[in-house]
């Protein structure tokens, strides 16, 4: 498949690449990532994409773009929802709401907390459970997983959990009202009750890192994020109890829009028109399984503070650990946006994305208003990770969209045959990390060589325009789920 | 032993592949297949149980049949000991389940959360026998 370059990193993919594209494909990458887009065959994934009924300007692909299962990772869609335009669950994946969060301090690294960083990554690896199957920090009875799905972030607030300030910096202030527990499956709220604050397995983490470069200094005090800093990245989603929603919903989806007689290129990419029942009532457990994964991040965060205290004795809000921002990267989600000089009710999905409001947007936080909506994009382990903001011109290139990490350049296979995983351990530690793994024999599957250089892919979402990069932050603690 | 299955590589996720000469025994591979690649396969022991399988058509029933391993080793807080796949039509599977309480075992596995529909595929081989490949979301 051929792509077109139409600006230094903005890539086209014509509208007749596979038969149905309903809009072209854009690709936001550099040279080097276009063609291993092309050879990885993620390429023909965007173009898949672009056959969903309803889509509206282009099937996009954001610069860690790699290959997927339907949807490409890194894929972003919009439907017009007034216009027959479907909602796809495998277009939010199925760790539905999977996402980061930065947690900063009035720590400096050098003098505060350098000579303290074995005991503290140990005590975080302690109070963060994680790995497969973990039980979370807390345990919900059915009547408690129904209040988490309405309430999200509010249900662990309600019980003293978390500070109250912290729903504010969460996307949708860490609840998103539209959900619907009673949508969503017994078998699901049977995965999540013993799960809420646990970290999970494969590239989810936490990782305790150092502000190592400042770009933009304005967003930075904006963010409170400041040189030689301390702060912690946290990458987790919705668990159990997300995987079986999206689970449940496939099947119901790939049923229904069989009888309705619509026709996508790649089962995966199964789909129905938001307007719908069975849109509806995906939409209703997808939101609720979003409300899970942020309250499954804010308990998280909770142990995160307690070990702060256990090691530096010292109280939580002493050190300053505040929320940064807490954002989802595999979210649909009903946004407005005028395309064709018409206001339109768009289906955004976002799959390997993060959402990306431009300055003044009225879903930000007052404190973010000036400077757009800090995005949060983990590198791989080892690697530096890098907070942006969004901006106005992305609203027009990309629905408001960006990358959401390094993206994966090489499978896992391949990526333990390079390195054993004790091997990555001396490496990375021989660099100044401390490492904490819940199973040492598979880390190297997600060492920083199976990654795409997370800075060439912030630098490519900047030079197309879709966020703008804020500081850079290196790793000096890893706990590995 | 060489493996029942074959592991697909993916950039991101995982593929498994099996060839066998009946449909039960490729549905028993990738069972096993799964559960090995979860760090959850413990072969001796356990408790049986019975599994029954329905969906639309053969290859959403390959998926469905994995969720419910997914669904069982989760729930139950169990490693596998043992998959006996009895009887695979077009629609409907039925099975029996070894588990065994994963007590302190520390999984080494890739943390499967679902199986997936992309190029999912149970197909007979034209010399005889059956294959089928499916790819897991990790």
């Amino acid at each position: 498949m051929k792509l077109e370059k139409l600006e230094p990193f903005v890539w086209r993919i014509p509208q007749d690449a596979v038969p149905g594209m309903r809009v072209p494909g854009i690709v936001f990458a550099t040279e080097e990532m276009a063609e291993k887009a092309v050879e990885d065959r993620a390429v023909e994934q965007v173009a898949n994409v672009a056959t969903l009924p309803g889509i509206v300007r282009a099937s996009y692909a954001m610069p860690d773009i790699h290959w997927g299962y339907g949807f490409p990772i890194g894929g972003v869609a919009a439907t017009d929802v007034e216009a027959g335009g479907v909602v796809s669950p495998g277009g939010v994946g199925f760790d539905i709401a999977c996402g980061v969060r930065l947690v900063r301090s009035e720590l400096e690294w050098e003098r505060d907390v350098k000579d303290r960083i074995s005991d503290l990554v140990h005590t975080l690896g302690q109070r963060v459970p994680r790995g497969i199957g973990t039980k979370g920090r807390m345990r919900l009875s059915r009547g408690d997983m129904e209040k988490v799905l309405r309430e999200g972030v509010r249900f662990p607030l309600g019980r003293g959990v978390g500070w109250e300030e912290d729903a504010e910096f969460c996307e949708d202030h860490g609840v998103l009202e539209d959900a619907r527990p009673e949508a969503v499956s017994d078998r699901a709220i049977e995965r999540g009750a013993p799960q809420l604050g646990s970290l999970g397995a494969g590239n989810h983490f936490l990782e305790v890192q150092v502000v190592e470069e400042v770009f933009n200094e304005h967003a930075a005090n904006a963010m409170g994020l400041f040189l030689g800093q301390v702060c912690v990245m946290l990458h987790s989603g919705s668990r159990g109890m997300g995987h079986q929603t999206c689970t449940d919903f496939l099947k119901v989806i790939d049923r229904v829009m069989a009888k309705l007689g619509i026709e996508v290129p790649d089962r995966q990419l199964a789909c129905v028109p938001v307007e719908h029942e069975a849109a509806q009532d995906y939409l209703g457990a997808m939101y609720a399984a979003a409300n899970f994964a942020r309250a499954n991040r804010h308990v998280l965060t909770d142990g995160v503070r307690e070990s702060f205290e256990q090691v530096l004795r010292r109280s939580a809000r002493d050190m300053g650990l505040y929320l940064v921002y807490d954002v989802a990267h595999n979210l649909a989600k009903i946004e407005e946006y005028t395309v064709d000089g018409e206001r339109k009710k768009l289906c955004v999905h976002r799959k390997g994305a993060t959402r990306a409001f431009g300055p003044h947007h009225p879903e930000l936080p007052a404190r973010y208003a000036p400077i757009g909506q800090p995005v949060i994009i983990p590198g791989s382990m080892g690697t530096a990770s890098y907070v942006l903001v969004g901006t106005e011109q992305a609203t027009e290139r990309s629905f408001s969209s960006t990358c959401h990490g390094a993206g994966r350049a090489m499978s896992r296979t391949k990526a333990r045959k390079m390195m054993t995983g004790p091997e990555l351990r001396t490496k990375l530690e021989g660099q100044g990390i401390t490492l904490a793994a819940s199973q040492w024999k598979l880390l190297a599957e997600e060492a920083p060589y199976a990654y795409k250089d997370v800075s060439q892919v912030v630098d490519a979402c900047e030079g197309a325009g879709l966020s703008k990069k804020v500081a850079r932050l290196r790793p000096v603690g890893v706990v590995k789920g | 032993m060489t493996e029942r299955f074959e592991v697909l590589e993916h950039t991101a996720d995982v593929g498994l592949r099996a060839r066998a000469p009946t449909r039960e025994e490729v549905f028993e591979a990738l069972g096993e297949g799964l559960a090995t690649l979860q760090g959850a396969w413990f072969p001796d022991g356990g408790t049986e149980r019975d599994v029954e399988v329905e969906a639309p058509d053969q290859a959403a029933l390959l998926v469905s049949w994995l969720d419910e391993l997914l669904y069982l080793h989760e729930t139950e807080d169990a490693v596998f000991t043992g998959l006996a796949v009895d009887r695979v039509d077009d629609t409907t599977l039925s099975a029996r389940v070894r588990l065994s309480p994963r007590g302190d075992r520390e999984l080494e596995g890739v943390g499967v959360k679902a199986a997936t529909y992309h190029r999912v595929k149970v197909a007979r081989e034209p010399g005889g026998g059956w294959n089928a490949q499916v790819y897991l979301d990790v």
